[in-house]
């Protein structure tokens, strides 16, 4: 039960769901055409973007059954075989998670080498099970869109930062009790 | 006795706080393993619920999609801006070429009718065009799709060919109620029936996931020159014969490859041929009995 008044409970609920939507947006930029061409070959990981940082930042913002269902949607939409995304991400999360303290305290710059390694890791894993799938596929383009990632990433990491300083402080919609 | 003011506890339970620990991530790692191990088994069993989820979305994606569609509409009026003049002679020649063809055209249709009905020709079924906006692409390298604004409310089905301002761009693999999937001919699993045009000679067009696809099945004799046109051979019935796929292209390997008409890497908007399967259910023109 909430012990906030009507209106601090809606103030609650939209920076939750602020945070949520610019997940969700995430996604999709991953997904939408861009009207460029090769946009699609060369598209960074947005949605890795999102999971690393939270992952670091604010754990209990994404779970790890959310960040499954996420990589689901992302499979399902852009026709990728079911479960490659969501374990990639579950997994590569997990890995986050378990070394989020020391990151939390390391200058930008180590959480941006942090990022790189994730989205190589990304572009190596969904390279080595398409290719067993489908036979052997030139590695190129996915090492391009994961340098692209790279460099996309500090973008990223300010527009969710600006969503990090709008979260509420607690993740139940209660009074801190003094 | 007065109470005094105590530290009040809360105390809480949330059954999916205990999700976010470690075990459940191996858990939902095993879950994603499982779904992927049945996607590589039965590679059509989620059809359905991709159609569902690009259904739902599809809105949000034609939202997203928006901005970008318009910065690159509006990249393409400045720098065709540019080329404005060189375009205008080009396209004033091309004009009067084209006159030319028209004046041809029409004395071929004319005759063409008299010997259809000098020969009594059942007319091919009539089949029409649903137009629809490219509103999402897979994302990555490996898969070469795109999701378009338009699905089974529009009567777009299954297995229809999908064609740009230039050629056939590929076909329609699912198809939802506002939207549908397009499965591009460049992805490594699409496989067309085409025909060489001059020789008449029937081969399967190939996709590598690379802007060439390739021709396959052909006899080891075959003679195929570059720059031969390559059509849609019909054969299976769900294409309409004689769509303009692309050029041959004989590759450093000497393999014969395809440049497709249509430019694939930049596709915007689409349209989707709605050709009968069964010639009976839709009678053709009847000018001609």
């Amino acid at each position: 039960m909430s012990n906030l008044l009507p209106i601090e409970f809606v103030n609650w609920a939209m920076r939750l769901l602020l945070a949520q939507g610019v997940i969700i947006v995430f996604l999709l930029l991953n997904v939408v055409s861009f009207s460029l061409p090769h946009a699609g070959d060369f598209k960074p990981f947005f949605l890795l973007m999102a999971v690393y940082y939270w992952a670091i930042y604010r754990p209990t913002l994404i779970p790890v059954y959310y960040t499954f269902v996420l990589g689901l949607v992302m499979d399902l939409l852009s026709g990728m075989p079911p479960g490659l995304t969501s374990l990639i991400m579950v997994a590569l999360q997990t890995l986050v998670q378990k070394s989020r303290l020391f990151l939390m305290g390391q200058p930008y710059i180590t959480v941006w080498i942090g990022f790189s390694i994730m989205a190589l890791a990304n572009a190596f894993c969904l390279w080595f099970v398409l290719s067993i799938k489908n036979g052997f596929m030139p590695a190129t383009p996915t090492l391009v869109a994961a340098l692209l990632s790279t460099l996309l990433f500090p973008v990223a990491s300010l527009i969710l930062l600006g969503v990090h300083k709008l979260l509420p402080v607690s993740s139940t919609p209660m009074r801190t009790v003094r | 006795m007065k109470r005094r003011g105590r530290s009040k506890v809360y105390v809480r339970f949330s059954p999916l706080q205990y999700i976010g620990s470690g075990q459940a991530s191996i858990i939902f790692m095993l879950a994603a393993t499982l779904l992927l191990a049945v996607s590589f088994v039965r590679p059509g069993m989620y059809g359905g619920l991709r159609s569902s989820v690009s259904d739902a979305l599809t809105p949000a994606m034609i939202v997203i999609s928006e901005p970008f569609r318009q910065v690159a509409a509006m990249m393409e009026s400045v720098t065709g801006l540019s080329e404005l003049r060189a375009e205008n002679t080009q396209l004033r020649t091309e004009n009067i070429r084209l006159r030319e063809w028209y004046q041809t055209a029409l004395m071929l249709e004319s005759e063409n009718q008299s010997l259809h009905a000098l020969l009594n020709v059942k007319p091919d079924p009539l089949h029409r065009f649903i137009t629809a906006r490219v509103i999402a692409d897979s994302g990555n390298a490996f898969v070469k799709s795109a999701i378009v604004s338009a699905g089974q409310k529009d009567k777009v089905q299954k297995g229809q060919a999908v064609l740009s301002g230039d050629g056939l761009v590929g076909r329609i693999i699912e198809s939802g109620q506002n939207s549908a999937r397009v499965l591009l001919l460049t992805d490594v699993n699409s496989r067309l029936p085409v025909l060489i045009e001059g020789s008449r000679q029937k081969a399967i067009l190939s996709g590598l996931n690379t802007d060439l696809p390739v021709l396959k099945y052909l006899p080891a004799d075959t003679d195929i020159k570059a720059g031969t046109r390559i059509i849609t051979s019909g054969d299976g019935g769900m294409f309409m014969p004689g769509l303009p796929v692309g050029t041959v292209v004989v590759g450093t390997d000497g393999l014969p490859y395809v440049k497709p008409y249509a430019d694939i890497s930049r596709i915007t908007h689409v349209r989707i041929v709605d050709y009968p399967e069964d010639p009976n259910l839709i009678e053709g023109s009847s000018s001609l009995q």
